[in-house]
This record gives structure tokens, sequence and C-alpha cells, in this order.
């Protein structure tokens, strides 16, 4: 199938999303599914809930059977076979309520939905490719 | 200096306008620039989607960067105090496609609001812009015509051009780059039907959805073409394209009026090749030109199959015209060097 990784563009080299996103690609690929990587903007010091809802309005649901959000902006795009895995909140911090009422919402939708705690990164290929049975089911 | 080169596209295509995007940004990266390409999903159809999505773009932030230089529709709806935009694309049903009667946005009162919308927002980011060039004579007119402004050009560069070497003449015409309704190879098998049995094709390219790749290789079984006309449909590492351009006896690319040139003619032409084309493809038109570049046909296979015996009845005629092919280019003195300079300004 077609897999959208989509994540909000961070040049922090502590995130772990951009690396994970690329190991995750390369399982996926492993695992016979098209991937496609979409990094999105997204300003943590402008106003959150007004980026969030841009975010919200773009449109995934015809160009690929899943997308998979890896971080707390990202989460709310909308998508019928949406997987969050959180693997960075930094978003979240001081978030006003507008801000953490859209991202409820985008959790809520996805199918799963899981933290870093529920699925830490992987540290070999063989813990990514057993990650791809839980992200894109 | 942080630069976003925004450009909104098409998940899993990779065409042209993806192609620009990415180069400019890695050129930019070569002089010295932090550069990050932003690549933003954008979906068109239906045409009541069309203000959601100037919406969404006109609420995303791209306040950490120090200058964006935008590319198409919506993409350069994003507000930024530094803007350049380097136009590949305004939304053109809203405009001449619009008038040709060939829009999505339907002749209602609802349509003409969301055609309104669609020019007002873009006036505004037009004038919210620093610096505005296009990247064809098509854009630049169509930008005077609806929406009175004057932009020069900064015509995009071929990306690798160390690797179209030229070559020699092979049996077969190459027909390169993204399969697809909008560039009918389909169009090209059935020419081959009036060719004779010594001359083959070759297309080469990624589809842009698995029902292309299954439409062409229906049609070309169907015509019994199979020892013909070869299929290699994937996206090709730059070195297999490249050899299949540069040992090709003529090139064809036939896109349905399109603004540029595109990068297929481009590259045809510094390896030297003539290039066949149709008389509505658009932009190529300004350097195809019949019996001294290549072959220009009606937009239909037997004609299209008359233009390819033109280029192909006489391999040193079509050598001489390969050869003026990549002087006219040469001559053009594209450069990323050149660009880059421009972008910054």
């Amino acid at each position: 199938m077609r897999v959208i990784l989509v994540g909000c563009y961070r040049q922090d080299p502590a995130s772990p999303v951009a690396a994970s996103a690329d190991r995750l690609a390369a399982a996926l690929k492993r695992a016979g599914h098209d991937t496609d990587t979409i990094w999105l903007p997204f300003e943590p010091a402008a106003p959150r809930a007004a980026q969030l809802f841009g975010i919200r309005l773009l449109q995934f649901t015809d160009w690929c059977d899943r997308v998979i959000a890896l971080d707390a902006p990202s989460a709310v795009v909308t998508h019928q076979s949406k997987t969050v895995w959180r693997l960075d909140d930094f978003a979240l911090a001081d978030a006003d309520e507008a801000t953490l009422a859209a991202y409820a919402s985008g959790w809520s939708e996805a199918r799963p939905a899981l933290s870093v705690a529920d699925l830490p990164p992987p540290q070999n290929d063989a813990g990514w490719d057993a990650a791809v049975k839980r992200v894109a089911p | 200096m942080k630069i976003a080169v925004v450009s909104t596209h098409a998940p899993f295509i990779w065409g042209g306008a993806e192609q620009l995007a990415f180069f400019a940004a890695k050129h930019l990266k070569a002089a010295g620039v932090d550069a990050h390409l932003i690549r933003i999903p954008c979906r068109w159809e239906p045409a009541e989607r069309l203000t959601d999505e100037m919406i969404a773009f006109r609420r995303l932030r791209l306040d950490s960067y120090d200058r964006v230089i935008s590319m198409k529709w919506p993409a350069y709806l994003i507000e930024h105090p530094r803007k350049t935009i380097w136009l590949i694309h305004q939304y053109r049903q809203a405009y001449d496609m619009w008038d040709a009667g060939q829009s999505n946005i339907p002749d209602t009162r609802r349509g003409r609001v969301i055609r309104q919308a669609i020019h007002e927002m873009d006036n505004r980011a037009f004038a919210e812009a620093r610096n505005m060039f296009v990247i064809t004579r098509q854009i630049q007119a169509r930008l005077k015509k609806y929406n009175g402004l004057d932009a020069p050009m900064i015509e995009p560069p071929v990306n690798d051009p160390e690797i179209f070497t030229g070559g020699t003449q092979g049996g077969y015409i190459f027909a390169g780059g993204r399969v697809g309704a909008q560039k009918r190879q389909i169009m090209l098998v059935e020419a081959m039907r009036h060719l004779r049995a010594g001359l083959k094709l070759v297309i080469a390219g990624p589809p842009d959805s698995p029902v292309e790749e299954q439409d062409l290789r229906a049609r070309v079984a169907q015509l019994g073409l199979e020892d013909r006309v070869t299929l290699d449909l994937r996206f090709l590492p730059r070195e297999d394209y490249a050899r299949y351009m540069n040992e090709c006896f003529a090139c064809a690319y036939l896109p349905l009026d399109e603004d540029s040139v595109g990068y297929v003619t481009a590259e045809a032409f510094l390896a030297a090749k003539p290039v066949i084309t149709t008389t509505d493809s658009g932009g190529v038109l300004e350097i195809v030109l019949e019996g001294r570049t290549g072959a220009v046909a009606e937009p239909n296979p037997q004609a299209l199959a008359d233009a390819i015996m033109r280029v192909a009845a006489d391999p040193a005629s079509a050598r001489t015209m390969g050869a003026e092919a990549r002087q006219l280019w040469i001559d053009q003195g594209r450069s990323w060097e050149t660009a880059v300079q421009r972008l910054m300004e």
C-alpha cells in the first residue's frame, strides 16, 4: 500500500523524528509498501492553533492508503486510516487550550495512536520491521 | 541565512516541478545558504476544495526563515516579509483554462466566487512578494494579462548537464520522464503502428499511478507491439535515464499544453538529439523548430508517425538537427549559478 510519513520541519538534531522517519520508511519499503515523507512547516513560537487549523485542512485522504504522523503537530492531519506515533512532543509545552483541543482531536481519530512510551524507536532493522506491523497494520 | 524553498506537490510523483524545487534548494546550499526544501501536498479536486487549500496555506508560518522562495499555487500564498516568488504555476483553471472552457471550476455563481477568490488571493500574495520571477514566456504573458504584472524570467537550467553527453544514433525513439495522460505516451504507442518495423520506441519513467501503467501496457499488448516498444516504467537512476537519452535516435515529448520547454526537451537538446512534439504541447514549441531542431506534428497518431519519419528517414539530417538543438540550448546560457544569484537579489 501507499504510506505517507508526515512530520513537522524541525532542525533540532536531538529530535528523534527525522532519523526515525528514514528508518521507518526503509522498513516500510522492505515490507513492500510505497512511501513518501512530507515535512510540514510549523512554528512553535507563532500562534499554534491557527497553524494547526491550516495543517488540518491539508488533504491527505486521496493520496495514500495510510498516513503515519510522527509528532504532535502533524497528528492533526486528516486521513481515514491514520496512525499517530508521537516520537516528539515539541509543540506541546505551553500549549493553549485551543491547541490542546486540536491535538486531542487528531489523536482520538488515529488507529493506532502510540506514544514513544508505547513503542520506543527500535535499535535495529529487525526492530523496525516489527514496528511496521504495529504502525501500518 | 536560512531559506525555505516551498512548493506544492503530489505525493509519490516526481516531475519537472518537483525537480526544480529540489535542485533550487540543492544549488542554494551549494552557494553557502542554509536552504530547506518544504513540499506541501495540495489537492485541486473537487473545485470546492480550492478555498480550503488557500486558507490552509495562508495559515502556515515560516517565521524562523530569513527568506522564503515559493514556486507554485498555493504555496506562494504563505505569508512572509521576505518572500521571493519564482512562479512555475498559477492555478490555470482560474485563468486561461477558464477562458478556454477547460476548467474544473463550474461556471456557476459559486464557481465564479471561487475563481474570484483565487484571483484576489493571488494578487495579494504577489503584492506581498519582495521579488517575483517566472520560468517561461507563457507564464510571463499570462501574469501580465490576468494580474497586470511584469515579472522577469529565470529559466530553469538542466540539473545535471554533465551526463547528457550525446552518443550513437541508436535504433529507437526515446520518451522519458513521467508517464501519464498529460504526457500522452499512449499516442506515441499508437503512432508506432504506422512506422516501419525496424524503428523501436523506449518509454522510461515513473507512472503517475498504477492505472496509467496498466493502460499503457494494455495498449502496447492490444496493438501487438511488445517486440518494438520497451516499457521501463520506474523511477530511473539518472545514469540509466541519461544512457537512454544519449543513445537514442531522437526524443519524443508530447505534453498537453505545458508552460515550460520541459526537462526532457532540454536534456535531449544537450545530448544533441532532435525532438518530436505536437502543435498543442505548449512551451516546448519555443525551441523545437520543424526541420531545424526536430519535428512538430498535429496531435494524432498518423501525423505523429509522419513526423517521426521526417526525422528518422535521414540519419545525417537528424544529426544536423541534434547539433543545432544543442547549440541553441547552449546559447541560452542557463546555469544554476546565475539562477541562484538572481533569486538572492
